[in-house]
C-alpha cells in the first residue's frame, strides 16, 4: 500500500512539476528554441509575407511573377511546383500567398510554438527512446513529453494508460484500441479501489488543474523517467556558429 | 553518369564519386541573391556516447562484416555550400540516426533494447574541392516521439559549423514532431525536408536521396 502511494504521489508531483514547466515564462527558459536561423518570433500572417517575401526575391526582373527558371536555389522548387497551382509554369504573388496560407494551416503544431518558450529544442520528446532530456532541465519533460502549445490531441490525465500524441504515435488497429479500453476500464476499477475518498478528490482536482495549467502528460513521462538513468547532456547546446 | 553502387565494395564506397547529378545543380558564384541557410536544429541527446570504431560513410556494412544493416537503403548524397553557392571543402559531415528498430549507438539507448549490430549508426565524411559528401545508410525508422529523422552535424577542423536534421518529406508524423513543426518558418521546413527516391537501376529497392547544406559563414579560412 505504501508503494502504491509512493507511485501515485511521484506521478502526481511529476504532474506538477510539467505544469510549472508548461507556465515558465520564456525568460526562464534554459535555452531558447533555435529552429532556423532567422529565429523570427512572428505571427501566421507573418509567415505568409515571409515566405511569399523570400520566394519573390527570386523575381529579379519585377515582373511580380515567378518563373521555373528564376528559381536559383534548387531546394526550393518543390515549393514552386506546389504554389503553381495551375502548372502553367508561372507563379504569381497570389498563388504563392494561397499556398503558404495552406502551409501555415498545414502546421498547427508550428503555429503554436509561436512566442513559446524555449525547451521544443530539447528535440527527442519524453516519450520516445530518444527520452526526455536528460540532466533535469525543468522546461524539458513538459516541452518534450507534453502534447504540444494547443494541446493537440489532448493531455493524458493521471491514471490514463496512454493518450495524446503517443497513442496517435502508436497507430493502434481497432482491435489494440479496444483492448486498450478494456485496459483503461481495469486500471480505473482498480484505481478507484486503491484510493480513498479523499485521494480520489485530489486526483480529480490535479486532473482539473492540469489540464488548465496546460495539460501535464505524467503517465508519459513517469515510467520512462525512472526506467531511464536521466545522465547528463552529452554536449551543450551550441551557439549556431 | 550513375554509377549504381549496389555491387560496389565498400571501400570504394569511401571515395567514391557522385553518382546522383550533383552538376545540374547549384552553380558556383551564379546566384544574384544569398542561398537560403540550411537552419539549425537541436543535437538532441543521443549522438553516440563512444564513437564506434568503424566510423566510415557506409554505415550498412559494420568493419568487415558481410552481414547488412536491416532497412532500406539508402544513398544520403549533397554538397555543402557557403551562402552564394561556393563549395566548401575539407567539411567533415557527421550523421548518426537509429537502426530500423529505433534504437541510437548510444548506450543510454540501446542499453535497455537490442541494437541492430550491423548498422554503424554513425558515419562521418568529409568533403573534397567540390564540396560533395555521400553516406550509404538506410531510410530512417520511426519510433515513438518523433518522426524519422537523420542528424547531421557539420564541421570545418574543429569548428562546428552547423547541426541539424533531416526528415523524410511527407511523412505521416512530421506533423506532429517536436523539432520539425517546431520550426516557424515554412522555408526553413522545406529546406530540412527531402525525398527519398527509388533507384530506378537498383534491383534492391535502394532509395536516393539528397540534402544540400547551406552554411551561413564561410569558415575563416576562406574568406578572401
Amino acid at each position: 500500500m505504501h508503494l502504491r502511494l509512493l507511485a501515485m504521489t511521484i506521478v502526481l508531483g511529476l504532474a506538477q512539476l510539467v505544469s510549472m514547466a508548461g507556465a515558465q515564462p520564456p525568460s526562464g527558459a534554459p535555452e531558447p528554441e533555435k529552429a532556423g536561423p532567422e529565429g523570427n518570433q512572428k505571427g501566421a500572417g507573418s509567415s505568409v509575407d515571409a515566405l511569399v517575401a523570400r520566394m519573390m526575391k527570386f523575381d529579379k526582373d519585377n515582373t511580380g511573377k515567378l518563373k521555373r527558371d528564376d528559381i536559383t536555389d534548387p531546394r526550393l522548387l518543390r515549393l514552386f511546383d506546389r504554389a503553381d497551382a495551375n502548372k502553367d509554369g508561372v507563379v504569381t504573388k497570389e498563388e504563392l500567398t494561397e499556398m503558404a496560407k495552406k502551409m501555415v494551416a498545414e502546421n498547427p503544431a508550428g503555429r503554436g510554438f509561436r512566442g513559446r518558450p524555449g525547451g521544443f529544442d530539447a528535440s527527442e520528446p519524453g516519450a520516445g527512446p530518444d527520452g526526455p532530456p536528460p540532466g533535469g532541465r525543468p522546461s524539458g519533460p513538459g516541452g518534450a513529453g507534453g502534447p504540444g502549445p494547443e494541446r493537440r490531441p489532448g493531455p493524458p490525465q493521471p491514471g490514463q494508460i496512454l493518450a495524446g500524441r503517443i497513442l496517435e504515435d502508436l497507430d493502434l488497429s481497432a482491435d489494440q484500441k479496444s483492448q486498450l479500453d478494456e485496459l483503461q476500464k481495469l486500471v480505473d476499477e482498480k484505481l478507484a479501489k486503491i484510493l480513498n475518498d479523499k485521494q480520489k478528490k485530489k486526483l480529480d482536482d490535479m486532473k482539473r488543474r492540469g489540464a488548465g495549467r496546460g495539460g501535464p502528460p505524467p503517465g508519459e513521462n513517469g515510467p520512462r523517467d525512472s526506467r531511464k538513468p536521466g545522465p547528463d547532456r552529452p554536449k551543450p547546446e551550441k551557439p549556431e556558429f | 553518369m550513375y554509377s549504381p553502387d549496389i555491387r560496389i565494395s565498400r571501400r570504394k564506397l569511401i571515395r567514391g564519386g557522385m553518382a546522383f547529378g550533383a552538376a545540374m545543380y547549384f552553380v558556383p558564384g551564379a546566384f544574384a541573391e544569398e542561398l537560403s541557410r540550411t537552419p539549425a536544429l537541436t543535437e538532441g541527446p543521443f549522438y553516440p556516447d563512444k564513437l564506434p570504431l568503424d566510423k566510415d560513410n557506409d554505415l550498412i556494412v559494420v568493419g568487415d562484416s558481410t552481414t547488412p544493416a536491416v532497412g532500406e537503403i539508402t544513398h544520403l548524397t549533397g554538397r555543402v555550400l557557403s551562402e552564394t553557392g561556393e563549395p566548401i571543402k575539407d567539411a567533415t559531415i557527421e550523421i548518426w540516426q537509429v537502426d530500423s528498430r529505433g534504437v541510437y549507438l548510444n548506450s543510454r539507448d540501446s542499453s535497455h533494447r537490442d541494437r541492430d549490430k550491423n548498422f554503424q549508426g554513425y558515419g562521418t565524411f568529409t568533403t573534397a574541392s567540390t564540396g560533395e559528401y555521400r553516406f550509404r545508410t538506410i531510410k530512417p525508422a520511426p519510433y515513438t516521439g518523433r518522426t524519422p529523422h537523420i542528424h547531421l552535424r557539420v564541421n570545418k577542423g574543429d569548428r562546428e559549423l552547423l547541426t541539424t536534421q533531416v526528415f523524410v518529406n511527407g511523412h505521416a508524423r512530421n506533423r506532429n514532431d517536436m523539432v520539425l513543426a517546431g520550426i516557424r518558418d515554412p522555408i526553413d521546413r522545406e529546406l530540412v525536408l527531402i525525398d527519398f527516391k527509388p533507384i530506378k537501376e537498383s534491383k534492391i529497392g535502394e532509395l536516393s536521396a539528397r540534402f544540400d547544406i547551406v552554411i551561413g559563414k564561410t569558415p575563416a579560412d576562406q574568406s578572401p
